[in-house]
C-alpha cells in the first residue's frame, strides 16, 4: 500500500482513457490493469446531443479514482477554468494540471503551469502538474504547494521511454519527500520498471496501453512490470562496477584450475627478459 | 428577447432567463456537466440564480476520454 494524496492505494499504475478502439476494451484494460486511478478529459457538448454520457456510466462503473486533465490549455487562465469545471463535474479536487507551451512536442509552459498550480493549491486542489524534468522548474512546483510532480519521461505518446535518466535521478535525489509519478513518453514494461528501480512512485501511462496490438494484455504487462520495478527498489539494487567479479567463490575451485594457473604464471616468470 | 450564444450556436432566449433555464431548455441534461458564462466558471449552485444578458457566451462541458 501507498499514499497518494491523502488516498491509500495498492496499485502504483495509473491509467489514461484515451485511444482505446472502444469502451468495452477500454474497461477491459482498466480491470486487466488493477489500476484505482483513471484520466479523464473534458469537452463542449453538441446541443440536443447526449455527448458524453456513455462514457461517464462506463467510466462511473469502474469505481476508481478520478483525475481529470487540463488537456489542451495553453495559458493558466484556461487551464484554472478548466480545473473548475472538472471539480463541479467529477466532485473531486485532484487536477493534473497540463499547459502547453509547444505543440509539436507538447512541452509544458513552465511559467503558465507554476503560475496556474499556485492559484489551483490556493483554491484548494491537490495539484498534479505535468512537467518537465527540469529541477528547478520542479522546485517551483513544489514551492508554490505542490505535493506530487508529474515529469515526462519523453514527449506525450511517443513512447521513447526514459529520454534524461540523470534528470529523473536528480529530481529523485533533490525531491525525496514529494511523490513523483513518471507521467507521459514510457513506451514498454521495461521502461516502466527502470523508472520505479529509480525510486519513483508510481507511472501514468495511456498510449502504451490503448495502441498496443492487444491492449488488455499489454495493461497486464505494465501491471506486472509496475510491481516488479517497486519491488526492485525496495529490495534495493547493487551497485553498479566497472571490475568483473566471479559470481562463483573460487577458494574450494578444483586443485588442476589451480596447477593450471601456477604453471602458467611459472611459465611466464621463466621467459627471458 | 435576447440572443445569447450556447456551444457556437445564437439562440433567442427570453430577457431575464436564468441560466438553469435555457440548460434545462436547449440542451439535454446528463448527470454531469459544467458550464462556462463569458468564459468564467459557474457553479451548480448559481445556476439557477445566474441571469442572462444580451451576447452571453455559454460553455457546456461534458466529461470524455483522456490521458
Amino acid at each position: 500500500m501507498w499514499t497518494l494524496a491523502d488516498k491509500m492505494l495498492s496499485s502504483r499504475f495509473l491509467l489514461g482513457t484515451a485511444h482505446y478502439a472502444s469502451l468495452d476494451i477500454m474497461k477491459n484494460a482498466i480491470r486487466a490493469a488493477k489500476t484505482e486511478v483513471i484520466t479523464v478529459s473534458l469537452k463542449r457538448q453538441r446541443p440536443e446531443k447526449k455527448g458524453g454520457e456513455q462514457f461517464w456510466s462506463s467510466i462511473k462503473a469502474m469505481n476508481c479514482h478520478l483525475l481529470p486533465n487540463t488537456a489542451g490549455c495553453h495559458q493558466a487562465n484556461e487551464a484554472i477554468t478548466m480545473a473548475e469545471m472538472a471539480r463541479d463535474m467529477f466532485q473531486t479536487n485532484w487536477i493534473k494540471l497540463e499547459v502547453i507551451g509547444d505543440n509539436y512536442n507538447l512541452q509544458p509552459d513552465p511559467f503558465e503551469l507554476v503560475y496556474a498550480a499556485k492559484i489551483l493549491v490556493k483554491k484548494g486542489f491537490e495539484v498534479f502538474p505535468y512537467c518537465t524534468d527540469d529541477l528547478v522548474l520542479c522546485q517551483r512546483l513544489v514551492d508554490v504547494g505542490c505535493r506530487i510532480l508529474m515529469p515526462w519521461a519523453a514527449p506525450i505518446g511517443s513512447g521513447k521511454g526514459l529520454l534524461n535518466v540523470y534528470a529523473m535521478e536528480t529530481l529523485r535525489q533533490r525531491l525525496p519527500h514529494i511523490t513523483l509519478i513518471v507521467d507521459a513518453g514510457i513506451g514498454t514494461p521495461s521502461d516502466a520498471v527502470h523508472a520505479l528501480e529509480l525510486g519513483y512512485d508510481a507511472i501514468l501511462l495511456n498510449t502504451a496501453v490503448a495502441l498496443a496490438k492487444k491492449p488488455i494484455q499489454m495493461a497486464e504487462a505494465f501491471r506486472d512490470a509496475i510491481i516488479a520495478g517497486r519491488a526492485a527498489f525496495e529490495a534495493g539494487l547493487m551497485l553498479e562496477r566497472n571490475m568483473a567479479s566471479p559470481s562463483t567463490n573460487l577458494v574450494d575451485t578444483p586443485f588442476w584450475h589451480q596447477e593450471k594457473d601456477i604453471s602458467s604464471l611459472q611459465d611466464w616468470m621463466a621467459l627471458p627478459s | 428577447m435576447i440572443s445569447v450564444c450556447l456551444n457556437n450556436k445564437t439562440i433567442l432566449v427570453k430577457k431575464e432567463s436564468s441560466l438553469l433555464s435555457i440548460l434545462q431548455e436547449h440542451i439535454h441534461l446528463q448527470s454531469c456537466y459544467a458550464v462556462t458564462l463569458n468564459q468564467h466558471f459557474v457553479p451548480a449552485a448559481k445556476h439557477g440564480t445566474t441571469q442572462l444578458k444580451q451576447n452571453d457566451v455559454i460553455e457546456i462541458v461534458t466529461p470524455m476520454q483522456g490521458g
